[in-house]
């Protein structure tokens, strides 16, 4: 019994003394970051990759897409059976900035995790019948692509033009897809010094490091790290192929006091008007955050532009609630806290989300007020559907 | 977050309070889930009509302080029904549960429902336009009704029962203060004589639903499961091995070897009764009208004949990886347009909707240990009965 109480006092010290969070910047650039969160039943392993080497262009819009698809069915093609039997998952998406690769294991599987994007940080296997046949699922990916979505990418090619194309890709562009072009840009999107791996969940946080680091820290890096000029945005109207409307509000980074504000304002308008939604994917980069609806044509647009002085108040207290549970729900579980991580440290290893949680707090009524003006029709992107 | 159950109180009125305290959050989400009984189409079109007209005014409180209790987190109360449920969802800041509880009680109970309210609901509604996901999922299509008010009185009647609620209270609140407040509000409440039951209609019989213009969507439809079969383990097994995950083999036939599309799911969609396992593959008919339903029925069948354990494991794998660390789409389709999931969001919902309706508490570990014994023969058997008996429905913008 006494053996059992020293080994119970010797767990808790240990667990007490254990940093909860640990930061590592390798050698080549690349950033380690670990977030142990005990009481989850998942670690939430994610790589992500910044685009900064490989921007969309017209002549390559969608290659990095069609990449993550091949990419993570694995060297052998059989990944995600393996994973399953397992009792994990993996999921990829691309973004704008970034490419995320997430491999969400049990609490005991972390070395299978970071075994997975070993394999996956190999060359590419592939021929061109399989991209022939994946630009077919791509094909059928892009007919349901949802109201939302079509909405906020046309908000984006209004405000960026061709530095705002949307992730998803040009069909015309992948039909003309090699192995060697998706091996080309596989080697530029995960240059070491654009890499950050997050894991979040339930893990020692110095082995989680050791291996991490062991996975991204150790490889050579490219010569010179690109310096990618900031995208600069315009206001503006534009039709779009999907039902409903939105309006979206040019921003700058993240962590930036009118980046917090409209998203406030967006969220609390929102939730005003059904079927609504606002859709932000966190950048250091100007980006746009759009509040949309999916049932009308004139909504969301009509409510931004009717709102009185005396309902100010009234939205300044729901959208700082509203910013504030946003933050809480990204930092809520492994899988959303190591997205929010990922997608930032990819993009330069000082950014953190709490930058945006001290934002939040600190947002005042002025800024708040200039956040809805944000979405004014002479300021933001006036997106108008079927 | 990880909730605790801390209480779960079957009161004298048959009613349930489930009780999840969770001290992290600012809020409370109360979720009052009615189950329903048999109903006939007509009337399941009314109660959709009346859930678009909630929130209302009541006998108790009005329809702006309803709104002004839940505007100040940025959330209403939201009324949602399905073939076995009508839901309330409700969230309120803390000090407010005991109001939002009232205010919930009070709209089940005495809500002021006029014909032009439903008229407009209703008007909303065949105008309403569903994604082809959703559209896909629901079972039965929106009839417009011809009613008069003692229809609606009778539906009310018939519905709203104390008997027939079971309420979830998730967030930060005293323990025990949601159960004693919801029996005294019980104790006021007295429903009125049943009223003698409608016919009732086969919801498998319906036609299919339109789809967006440039979409299909193909479905094998399996026979039901009742709530309570002892079977249940094994067909969700079954189910999950022939379409959920990447692994499983929808996805390598429909999307990997035939290319056929991009999206493909094995769906458990709640009925009056039970559950109904589907298999959804969604085409774009940009590239042709729709595929043979019967060649991927073929394949299908070739390839569960071949299925080894691994396939079995990998069932039980994704089935674990979906249910209880949420890392991964499950096939529980009990919401309108996507699965319930493991987070904050759905617990109380879960929480309530499957002690509704198994009158059990919903344990995924208890659900997984009973797969475990699932044997390779058994789950062959049970898939190959599921896909050979299935009814084929393809919807398209030709069908509806």
């Amino acid at each position: 019994m006494l053996s059992t109480l020293v080994c119970l006092l010797a767990t808790q010290q240990i667990s007490v003394q254990e940093p909860p969070q640990l930061r590592t910047i390798c050698r080549n650039g690349a950033v380690v970051f670990v977030d142990r969160m005990p009481d989850e039943p998942v670690i939430s392993v994610q790589l992500w990759a910044s685009a900064k080497s490989v921007p969309e262009t017209p002549d390559t819009h969608g290659l990095r897409h069609l990449l993550e698809h091949i990419l993570v069915k694995g060297q052998a093609k059989d990944l995600d059976r393996r994973l399953e039997t397992e009792g994990c998952f993996l999921t990829a998406q691309t973004f704008r900035d970034a490419m995320q690769i997430e491999v969400n294991v049990g609490p005991q599987q972390l070395d299978l995790a970071i075994k997975t994007l070993n394999e996956l940080l190999k060359p590419v296997v592939t021929t061109q019948a399989e991209i022939d046949r994946e630009v077919g699922v791509l094909t059928q990916e892009f007919a349901i692509y949802d109201d939302g979505s079509r909405l906020s990418a046309a908000a984006w090619d209004q405000a960026f033009g061709k530095d705002g194309l949307d992730p998803f890709g040009d069909l015309q562009v992948l039909k003309k897809a090699t192995p060697e072009a998706l091996k080309s840009i596989q080697r530029k999107q995960f240059y070491p010094e654009h890499l950050a791996l997050v894991i979040a969940g339930p893990v020692d946080v110095k082995k989680a490091t050791e291996a991490g680091v062991e996975l991204i820290g150790m490889k050579q890096g490219a010569n010179s790290p690109p310096q990618v000029p900031q995208r600069s945005g315009k206001p503006g109207r534009i039709e779009a192929n999907a039902l409903g409307e939105g309006r979206a509000a040019l921003v700058g980074a993240f962590d930036s006091p009118g980046t917090v504000a409209a998203l406030a304002a967006g969220l609390a308008v929102a939730s005003e008007v059904e079927d609504s939604f606002v859709t932000y994917t966190p950048s250091v980069a100007n980006a746009v955050i759009t509040a949309g609806q999916v049932q009308g044509t004139s909504g969301m647009g009509r409510r931004f532009d009717g709102i009185a002085e005396s309902d100010m108040p009234h939205l300044f207290a729901v959208g700082r609630y509203l910013a504030k549970t946003w933050y809480q729900r990204q930092m809520s579980s492994p899988r959303s806290v190591a997205a929010f991580r990922g997608q930032l440290l990819c993009q330069g290893a000082g950014y953190r989300p709490e930058q945006m949680e001290s934002a939040i707090k600190s947002m005042t009524f002025q800024a708040f007020q200039q956040g809805l003006a944000s979405f004014s029709r002479a300021k933001a992107v006036t997106v108008v559907g079927q | 977050m990880i909730l605790a159950f801390l209480a779960a109180t079957v009161m004298s009125t048959v009613g349930t309070v489930i009780e999840v305290p969770d001290k992290d959050t600012e809020t409370v989400r109360i979720e009052a889930l009615v189950k329903l009984p048999t109903l006939s189409p007509i009337q399941r079109s009314l109660l959709d009509g009346i859930a678009g007209v909630f929130p209302c005014d009541t006998a108790t409180f009005s329809k702006g302080q309803i709104n002004d209790l839940s505007g100040r987190v940025g959330q209403r109360l939201r009324a949602t029904a399905m073939d076995d449920y009508l839901r309330l969802s409700y969230e309120v800041l803390a000090p407010d549960v005991l109001t939002g509880l009232s205010m919930v009680a009070s709209t089940l109970r005495e809500p002021t429902l006029t014909t032009s309210q439903i008229d407009l609901s209703l008007q909303a509604l065949r105008s309403r336009r569903l994604g082809y996901w959703e559209s896909a999922l629901k079972l039965n299509p929106f009839l417009q009704p011809k009613y008069s008010e003692r229809d609606i009185t009778n539906l009310k009647t018939l519905v709203f029962r104390p008997e027939n609620v079971t309420v979830a209270v998730v967030g930060n609140f005293t323990p025990g203060a949601p159960t004693q407040r919801w029996q005294e509000l019980e104790m006021l409440w007295t429903p009125g004589r049943l009223p003698a039951p409608e016919p009732g209609a086969d919801p498998l019989v319906k036609p299919p639903q339109s789809v967006e213009s440039n979409l299909s969507v193909l479905e094998f439809r399996a026979q039901p499961i009742l709530a309570k079969d002892a079977s249940l383990p094994t067909r969700l097994l079954a189910l999950v091995a022939l379409g959920n995950g990447k692994g499983s083999s929808l996805f390598r036939i429909a999307r990997e070897k035939l290319g056929w599309s991009y999206r493909q799911e094995a769906v458990l969609s709640p009925t009056e009764s039970g559950f109904l396992p589907r298999l959804l593959v969604v085409e774009s008919q940009d590239e042709v009208s729709s595929h043979d339903p019967e060649a991927l029925r073929k394949a299908l069948l070739e390839d569960i004949v071949a299925w080894t354990d691994d396939d079995r494991k990998r069932a039980i794998g994704m089935a674990e990886a979906s249910l209880v660390r949420g890392a991964g789409p499950s096939s529980l389709y009990f919401l309108p347009s996507r699965p319930v999931t493991t987070g904050w969001e759905d617990r109380g919902f879960l929480t309530a909707y499957w002690r509704l309706k198994t009158g059990e508490a919903w344990n995924p570990y208890q659900l997984i240990g009973k797969m475990g014994f699932v044997s390779l023969e058994e789950l062959k058997q049970t898939a190959l009965e599921l896909v050979t008996k299935a009814q084929a429905v393809v919807s398209n913008s030709k069908s509806g």
